[in-house]
């Protein structure tokens, strides 16, 4: 099952999706900010990433993530906090995918599952 | 008592026309006697130690005194007397001597009008005859004590009488017959005479006077008996003459040696009249006199009065029009100028025609403010021979407004066809071009402000429209700093020139000064003069109204600016010189300063509009935004319950029921929020409709597929006409959206056992949906507002199906993000049909 990085501000939703992960079988490292995803993705060599992060910090970190050749190949997901996403201003921030909130469990599932082939493509 | 006969009076005497013509003629002639008769009355009165004489003369009903000494003044006025006071009457009856010693004890006189109201009471008298022994008057002498008359009273009455008796002769006339002269009344030749007739003595004393000459001069006989001649009649220098002249007529004899001329003489009532005068000098019995015939001329003269009234009726006609009217000779000189004209120039009523032409060349301007030569006046250009129609001029009469007036001129032609000079009237127009320059100013300021789109930046065009308007040299407009709440110039006009700079330098404090007190009062205030205002303190220090009055600045108007019920501005005007036509000039900076208002309160509230729209996407974004995070961790944690729940399937329980129930809410929720992301995106193009390929009829096939569980739970039949492939071009995720809400409306909006109809056609026009219903309908006026957000018709709020009133607003944009149009039915039945078109393939 994968190892899944989550980088979330919000406390509420750090805990919830923390226990959707787990439910679904998956390892989670979870971080409240971007400092905290770069320092985790060091040491457990996660195979997807999904950041939910405000403007300041998420597209730093997520360029920060592309730039380490730990992270340099790994699937991140974007979970938009901006108010109109789209796929290009997501990719250009280096991420794979990005879904805006709100979100139903299975949905996030789904497309973690997805980038790392361990599901059905979205 | 002498008791010569009772006093009676006998009619028969006196009514005797023999008598009356000797008495009458004695009165013409008596007069004209060389011995004068008061003195004849003074001789009298002495002889017999008399206080009073009279020489009468008596006719039938009244007596006259031709000669009196010691009357009362109101006796001696030369007047005819009533018979009442006559006692001549008695005397002339008893055609002889008659007296009294004392009236009061006799019964026939006591009551006599002489002893009551004169106090006369004792009289003698004898009459007066003529050379024909008639009758005619009597010398009387009274007494106011009672008198014993002696014998020798009345011999020396009797005697004196006598001396009156003949009429001077007439003297020998060559070339006349002396015996026919001899026979006739030379008094009553001169009364028959049209001419005047004076005699005058060796020492200039008046001697003759007959009718005539009364009725000229106003002086009766009596009145200038002995009087001197030159003192009467003659001017100063004419008398003057006269005295140096006398010795020299007075010498000479015969009419040949006379004098014939013109000259002025003066009428009793001091006016002056012209006389011809023949003057001859004739030897008499009692010694030469200068005999004078004097013509009247005044008739000559009446003509000349007459020509002379006719130009001043011609003049006061003139002066009496409002209208200026000038006239000038075929030479060029003015002739006529009436007070109007003179009044033009600024001129006095009694100016002159040389004032006039002294002024009036320099006041004169051309409609464009240019000096107008003298060569093309109107009155000038007449004189030329051109009709001069409407020719507008300016009048500008220093340290008086400027007038407008339109001038028509042409020649005076006389009868001969040769031309005789020019006349010129003018019409005061100036209102009337102040009414027209006005409008054209309220026209020119609105376009100036809309041009620029603010008043601000259009100060100065407002400013100089204003101060031409005017005709003033200063305009400036300044505007309400809203946050400092003070005035800040934003603009002006002025002619003061480059001195002036700081005249603008100046605060205007609210309450303070002629500005500040009108954009306290929010009332436009009028000031005749700034140096003689109540609203400066200090006249003679206040370097600003110094300035004003070396720029020459008199008036001065400040007119508020307002706008929704606060002065935003003030319009400040200054005239050179003392304005007074106040009632108009208000009235358009009034008008001007609504104007002005209006525009700032239009583009304050088009700001408000557009701030309030901004403000609502912000708002819509925001609340979007925000309310996502925590819907959020309640869908995620709602999942989650419902899963561990759900694991239960033998006992259900409440708590899933009430999961459930979170669940849909939240998905409720979630629906709103999307679609109002969605609809702030698609609308502020912030979300672009990624064109592709589509197959609407497959889409429609998805659409209907999800639509069916609803429509069945409502009990609404859906049928679709649908061909097995439309391809397009367009974003088939909106698509989708488009096909979805259409359907899903019209399944909320249809009663049980409703049908619903989707159509899909193509043509090289375009695509064509319809999406047709048996629903409640949209009511005719709520359809121009069913594609704004939020918007639902007023028989859906009504009724209990819930709604955002987003989905048709949705479509609407996604469809013009198609360049695609939706139109709604508006045939009048029950349902609604909606129709989308999109543009043929490859066009989108």
């Amino acid at each position: 099952m994968p190892v899944v990085l989550l980088g979330e501000s919000s406390p509420d939703l750090l805990i919830a999706f923390t226990i959707v992960f787990r439910r679904s079988g998956d390892t989670v490292h979870a971080a409240a900010d971007g400092a905290g995803v770069l320092r985790l993705a060091g040491r457990v060599a996660p195979d997807v990433i999904v950041l939910n992060l405000p403007e300041d910090d998420g597209p730093a970190t997520c360029r920060a993530l592309r730039a380490a050749p730990a992270t340099a190949g790994t699937p991140i997901l974007l979970l938009s906090a901006a108010l109109f996403p789209d796929a290009d201003d997501a990719r250009r921030s280096g991420a794979d995918d990005y879904m805006t909130k709100p979100l139903r469990n299975a949905d996030l599932v789904r497309h973690v599952h997805a980038l790392t082939n361990t599901g059905e493509p979205v | 008592m002498v008791g010569i006969g009772m006093p009676y009076v006998d009619m028969t005497v006196l009514e005797n026309p023999q008598r009356l013509a000797a008495a009458r003629r004695a009165r013409r002639l008596l007069p004209g006697l060389v011995v004068p008769l008061d003195a004849i009355a003074r001789l009298a009165a002495r002889a017999t130690n008399s206080p009073m004489a009279i020489v009468a003369v008596m006719d039938v009903h009244e007596e006259h005194f031709v000669g009196s000494f010691g009357l009362p003044a109101v006796l001696s006025t030369g007047a005819p007397m009533p018979v009442a006071y006559s006692v001549c009457k008695y005397i002339v009856s008893a055609d002889h001597p008659v007296t009294s010693d004392d009236m009061s004890t006799d019964p026939d006189l006591r009551g006599h009008a002489l002893a009551v109201e004169f106090g006369a009471r004792a009289f003698a008298g004898v009459p007066l005859r003529d050379t024909a022994d008639h009758t005619v008057g009597s010398l009387l002498v009274v007494d106011v004590v009672p008198r014993a008359w002696t014998d020798a009273d009345l011999e020396l009455l009797v005697e004196i009488s006598t001396l009156l008796a003949g009429l001077p002769d007439a003297e020998e006339h060559p070339g006349s017959d002396p015996g026919v002269l001899a026979g006739l009344d030379a008094a009553a030749v001169l009364d028959g005479v049209q001419e005047a007739f004076v005699a005058v003595d060796a020492i200039g004393a008046v001697r003759g006077w007959n009718p005539a000459a009364q009725a000229l001069f106003g002086w009766s006989g009596a009145e200038v008996q002995g009087r001197q001649l030159d003192e009467l009649l003659l001017t100063e220098a004419v008398g003057q003459r006269f005295r140096d002249g006398l010795p020299g007529l007075i010498s000479s004899t015969g009419p040949q040696n006379g004098w014939i001329g013109q000259v002025p003489i003066r009428h009793r009532d001091g006016h002056e009249l012209p006389v011809r005068a023949v003057v001859s000098t004739i030897r008499g019995r009692s010694g030469p006199f200068v005999c004078v015939f004097l013509a009247d001329l005044s008739g000559q003269s009446d003509a000349e009065r007459d020509a002379g009234h006719q130009r001043g009726f011609l003049a006061a006609l003139l002066d009496s029009l409002d209208a200026p009217v000038a006239a000038m000779d075929v030479d060029g000189r003015l002739q006529v100028a009436n007070r109007a004209m003179r009044r033009m120039h600024g001129l006095p009523d009694e100016a002159t025609i040389a004032d006039l032409l002294r002024a009036a060349p320099a006041h004169l301007r051309r409609a464009d403010g240019s000096a107008l030569p003298t060569r093309q006046t109107p009155l000038v250009r007449a004189l030329g021979g051109e009709v001069v129609a409407d020719q507008e001029i300016l009048v500008a009469v220093p340290g008086r407004p400027v007038r407008t007036e339109l001038a028509n001129a042409q020649p005076i032609v006389a009868p001969d066809g040769a031309l005789a000079g020019a006349v010129v009237t003018c019409v005061d127009i100036t209102g009337q071009r102040r009414v027209e320059r006005f409008r054209e100013c309220q026209l020119a300021v609105a376009t100036a402000v809309a041009r620029s789109g603010s008043v601000d930046d259009s100060a100065a065009d407002v400013t100089r429209e204003v101060a031409e308007a005017l005709r003033w040299p200063h305009v400036e407009l300044w505007l309400l700093d809203d946050l400092t709440d003070t005035m800040r110039p934003a603009g002006h006009h002025s002619m003061l020139g480059d001195d002036f700079a700081g005249f603008l330098a100046r605060p205007i404090q609210k309450g303070l000064g002629v500005s500040g007190a009108a954009w306290a009062a929010a009332e436009p205030l009028w000031v005749s003069d700034v140096a003689d205002s109540a609203y400066v303190c200090n006249h003679a220090t206040d370097p600003w109204v110094r300035m004003c009055v070396r720029a020459g600045l008199h008036s001065m108007v400040a007119a508020p600016i307002p706008s929704g019920g606060q002065v935003r501005g003030l319009l400040v005007c200054f005239a050179a010189g003392a304005e007074h036509d106040q009632t108009s000039l208000t009235a358009l900076l009034t008008a001007i300063g609504d104007q002005l208002g209006q525009f700032i309160a239009q583009k304050r509230s088009a700001q408000l509009v557009q701030e309030v729209a901004r403000g609502k996407d912000d708002f819509l974004s925001l609340v979007g935004h925000e309310i996502r995070t925590p819907l959020t961790v309640i869908s995620s944690y709602v999942d989650m319950l419902l899963a561990e729940t759900e694991a239960d399937h033998a006992a259900p329980g409440d708590a899933h029921a009430a999961y459930e129930a979170i669940a849909r809410g939240t998905t409720a929720l979630r629906g709103i929020v999307d679609d109002l992301l969605d609809l702030t995106a698609l609308e502020s193009g912030h979300l672009q409709v990624s064109l592709r390929p589509a197959d609407l009829a497959y889409l429609a096939r998805r659409s209907l597929q999800r639509i069916r569980d609803s429509a069945d739970a409502n009990g609404v039949t859906v049928t679709a006409d649908l061909p097995e492939v439309l391809v397009t071009t367009g974003d088939p995720q909106r698509l989708r959206q488009v096909l979805d809400n259409l359907l899903s409306n019209a399944v909320k909006y249809s009663p049980d056992g409703g049908h619903i109809m989707l159509a899909l056609a193509d043509d090289e026009q375009g695509v064509t949906i319809t999406v047709s219903d048996t629903g409640i309908g949209i009511p005719p006026e709520d359809r121009p507002q069913l594609f704004q957000r939020f918007y639902r018709a007023s028989n859906a709020r009504h009724t209990a199906i819930p709604g955002t009133g987003l989905g048709l607003c949705i479509v609407r944009a996604i469809v013009e993000a198609h360049h695609g149009t939706i139109t709604l039915d508006d045939t009048p039945r029950a349902g609604t049909t909606i129709t989308v078109r999109l543009p043929p393939r490859g066009e989108g």
